[in-house]
């Protein structure tokens, strides 16, 4: 059980997609192909069968988009690798992001099939694809935004048409239906501010096909009448509609996490549980680069392709890059989104590159047959030729130039595939619950702690303990220690939060009060100063300090800097961050470790200092297990004696 | 009918008179709007908004032998960047997509051949320049990059 002593209802606070998904694979492979594979093996491959299903639609995508399939093959090569795509599809990554950026392409790929076609089929397919991507994403409110925004601009550049009102309509009205059967969303589909865009545009696109249609029936005089009336009506009702909707409070206004996509600075300001995840960090020049390499310069050109010859689908591809560019600008986990365009445009980019270059040597090789065939007649009414257009032609560019580009841009493709096998074996695919490091003579040190620490609870403590741990570890102590926490990675209850982390940050007496009125059996803590492991719960303090202090006004971040305004663990540091819970629970009997050599016993490895309180007693807790290498730590909290 | 129109018509302006707009609708040419979304790429690209939210120094300092010297890149940490750091790596993200998009303008469109020469190897030369000295900054932020 998790969030006690609250509880959670799942079934409103999670999307089903991945779940269903599973099951229906397990089910299919069980009884229809009749292989028997065990249920975690189905999960472990998800990631890679849905990015593999990514890549054959990415082709059909850029080949509906650009008309050429050379484009599309380069782009499915592309996606299967590119890293920022990997990182969320590797084996054994079971998260929501695997099949959600498959149901996204094939949402787009249907929409974009619907616009040029104008065929309610395939605008009904999008619906359903929309729903799949529904139940499966937070994500899918881009969806929902990005196509409204594609209609309006088609509608504002003056390419309206038919085939975008059958295609819109049908879209929305069963779009919409279909999401609201989602537990999760239900009539937010129609209540939050998120949605707004979609109905906003549904209205607007009514009224431009009923205006188009009244222009062909009445004359030019009448019809400018008619326009007046008109706008008066459709801007009153709108104003009162959205004067009403906001004042009723029936309209919800954005909800934090997509505002701090519009504003970044709101999340750091207000709510800082949304601040303090690293995959929410805005993303530096560097990032961008490491997820996307030769992608980076390819995505520019493929964009100065889509405005040079443009259409229905290359505006949507535009407004799809520029979005995802903007949002993954804000955190660094929407990489996720910006990946695909990358890779449609990039591969767009080069198939043309590569067709210039082509068409050069082809062109030369011809020139070569025909001028083996009539050398001699045609001289002189080249040199004719030759006299007339000297002013201006194409750059006749060499057979061996030519040559040479494609070997350059071959080397460029060649590097990127290096790139993405090194990236990914390097940063992407290392078990986060294990970790390695390298000796001092380049073997493997294997750190096993968290598995240690988690088996001894499973083994060690009443079936109904409960656990207080940061809540990073919420899922990781629920699955493998199967014991009751009492926040997890769900944060859906900030004030909960805020109230774990004051127990954490004041002192022990206090603490120890916080503790008694929720229970709590346990406490598991982080520490990484004996092998120097930075993800440690000291090194998140200050965010424990940020998230405490919007529960309990009394913790404020000032007292636990000194007077430097420095965070140090040493005798330099605030004393009452030498006095905190976290504190002595972290660096308990740590004065009596020698971890180098030529260092005082006590030193911490990771803030590269001597611990600065020591040879404390602990009143309210007792020490239970710290793992071998001292990374998880668990106390066992006292219960008061019954009588004074 | 006319008539009744008329009566509308006249009772509608009587009650709303719309302002005197002049009003022209602009429309900008598609490789000025290119323009534009490249400058606003560039600007993402930059990490403007990591400067916004984290706000790093502009550039590091290297203390050495009794003096301060300026350090343009953050080394080791991938996602953290000096200020200046990140318009750099931009600006070379930039130039390498405009010397690709010079080849492709060299090649397609007719003009003398001198400018058209000037284009392709400008083009070429960019590209290649960039791509080299982004691989190089990024061996500096990670450390063993292409390495075992």
């Amino acid at each position: 059980m998790s969030w006690y002593p609250l509880g959670r209802v799942v079934g409103g606070t999670v999307f089903p997609g991945i779940m269903l998904t599973a099951g229906t694979l397990y089910f299919f492979l069980k009884k229809i192909v009749r292989i028997t594979v065990h249920i975690k093996h189905v999960c472990v491959f998800m990631g890679p069968f849905f990015a593999s299903n990514a890549s054959l639609i990415t082709y059909l995508f850029t080949k509906e988009v650009s008309k050429d399939y050379g484009a599309g093959l380069i782009s499915a090569v592309m996606i299967a690798i590119v890293p920022g795509y990997i990182s969320r599809s590797v084996a054994g990554s079971f998260d929501n992001e695997c099949i959600a950026i498959f149901a996204l392409i094939l949402t787009y790929y249907l929409w974009l099939k619907a616009v040029n076609t104008g065929s309610m089929f395939y605008a009904a397919s999008c619906a359903l694809a929309y729903l799949y991507m529904v139940s499966s994403w937070g994500g899918y409110v881009f969806i929902m935004n990005l196509i409204p925004l594609h209609a309006f601009v088609l509608i504002i550049v003056g390419r309206y048409s038919k085939r975008l009102y059958v295609a819109y309509t049908t879209l929305y009205i069963l779009g919409t239906l279909l999401s609201m059967q989602v537990p999760f969303v239900g009539f937010q589909a129609v209540q939050s501010s998120e949605h707004l865009a979609g109905m906003g545009i549904f209205g607007l696109i009514q009224l431009v096909a009923a205006v188009k249609y009244v222009h062909s029936i009445l004359g030019e005089k009448y019809f400018k009448l008619f326009l007046k009336i008109l706008g008066f009506i459709a801007v009153s009702i709108l104003v009162l509609f959205v004067v009403i909707g906001f004042a009723t409070g029936y309209i919800a206004p954005w909800t934090g996490r997509f505002l701090s996509l519009l504003d970044p600075t709101y999340a750091k300001k207000y709510i800082p549980i949304i601040a303090s995840v690293s995959e929410h960090q805005p993303t530096a020049w560097s990032s961008y680069f490491f997820d996307l390499q030769s992608l980076v310069f390819l995505y520019p050109v493929g964009l100065y392709y889509c405005f040079k010859n443009p259409s229905d689908s290359k505006i949507f591809l535009i407004l799809y890059a520029v979005t995802s560019t903007y949002f993954t600008g804000v955190m660094v986990r929407l990489m996720l989104v910006l990946a695909p365009i990358c890779v449609i445009l990039g591969s767009m980019a080069l198939s043309n590159l590569f067709k210039l270059f082509a068409y050069k040597i082809r062109e030369f090789d011809e020139e070569n047959k025909n001028k083996k065939k009539s050398q001699n007649k045609n001289t002189k009414k080249q040199n004719k030729k030759k006299k007339k257009t000297e002013q201006n032609k194409i750059f006749n560019l060499g057979y061996i130039s030519a040559t040479l580009m494609i070997a350059v841009l071959t080397a460029m493709f060649i590097s990127y595939i290096f790139h993405s096998i090194w990236v990914t074996s390097e940063a992407y695919s290392s078990p986060s619950i294990v970790l390695a490091a390298k000796g001092y003579d380049g073997n493997r040190i294997i750190f096993d702690d968290f598995r240690e620490a988690y088996y001894w609870l499973r083994q060690n403590t009443a079936p109904d303990a409960k656990i207080m741990s940061w809540w990073d570890y919420g899922y990781q102590i629920t699955a493998m220690a199967n014991r009751t926490v009492l926040v997890d990675n769900n944060t859906w209850n900030n004030t909960h939060i805020g109230t774990v982390g004051k127990a954490m940050v004041k002192t022990e007496n206090i603490s120890a009060q916080v503790m008694e009125q929720h229970d709590v059996d346990y406490v598991l803590v982080l520490f990484g100063g004996l092998i120097g492991y930075s993800s440690d719960d000291i090194n998140k303090y200050l965010w424990l300090v940020r998230i405490g202090g919007t529960v309990d006004p009394s913790i404020k971040e000032e007292d636990y800097l000194n007077s430097r305004k420095e965070f140090r663990v040493d005798s330099q540091g605030a004393p009452t961050f030498l006095n905190s819970m976290m504190y002595k629970l972290c660096f308990y009997r740590f004065w009596e470790v020698k971890t180098e050599g030529n260092k005082p016993s006590g030193y911490d490895r990771v803030r590269n200092t001597v611990m600065g309180n020591q040879n404390y007693e602990l009143e309210a807790v007792e020490e239970a297990f710290t793992s071998e290498h001292w990374i998880v730590r668990i106390y066992k909290v006292l219960k008061k004696e019954n009588r004074k | 009918m006319n008539k009744k129109l008329n009566f509308l018509e006249s009772s509608f302006c009587k009650v709303l008179r719309p302002p005197q707009l002049n009003l022209r609708i602009i429309k900008p040419s598609s490789m000025a709007v290119f323009a534009f979304v490249l400058f606003a790429l560039f600007i993402v690209f930059a990490g403007v908004i990591y400067d916004l939210i984290v706000e790093p120094p502009s550039i590091g300092v290297e203390y050495g032998f009794g003096n301060e010297r300026p350090v343009t890149i953050l080394k080791g940490r991938l996602n953290s960047q000096y200020i200046f750091e990140g318009i750099d790596g931009a600006l070379f993200y930039l130039l390498g997509s405009l010397g690709l998009i010079l080849i492709d303008q060299a090649l397609t469109k007719e003009r003398r051949e001198k400018y058209g020469k000037i284009m392709f190897y400008t083009g070429v030369g960019l590209f290649a320049c960039s791509f080299v000295i982004i691989i190089f900054f990024i061996k500096l932020k990670v450390p063993g990059y292409l390495k075992r």
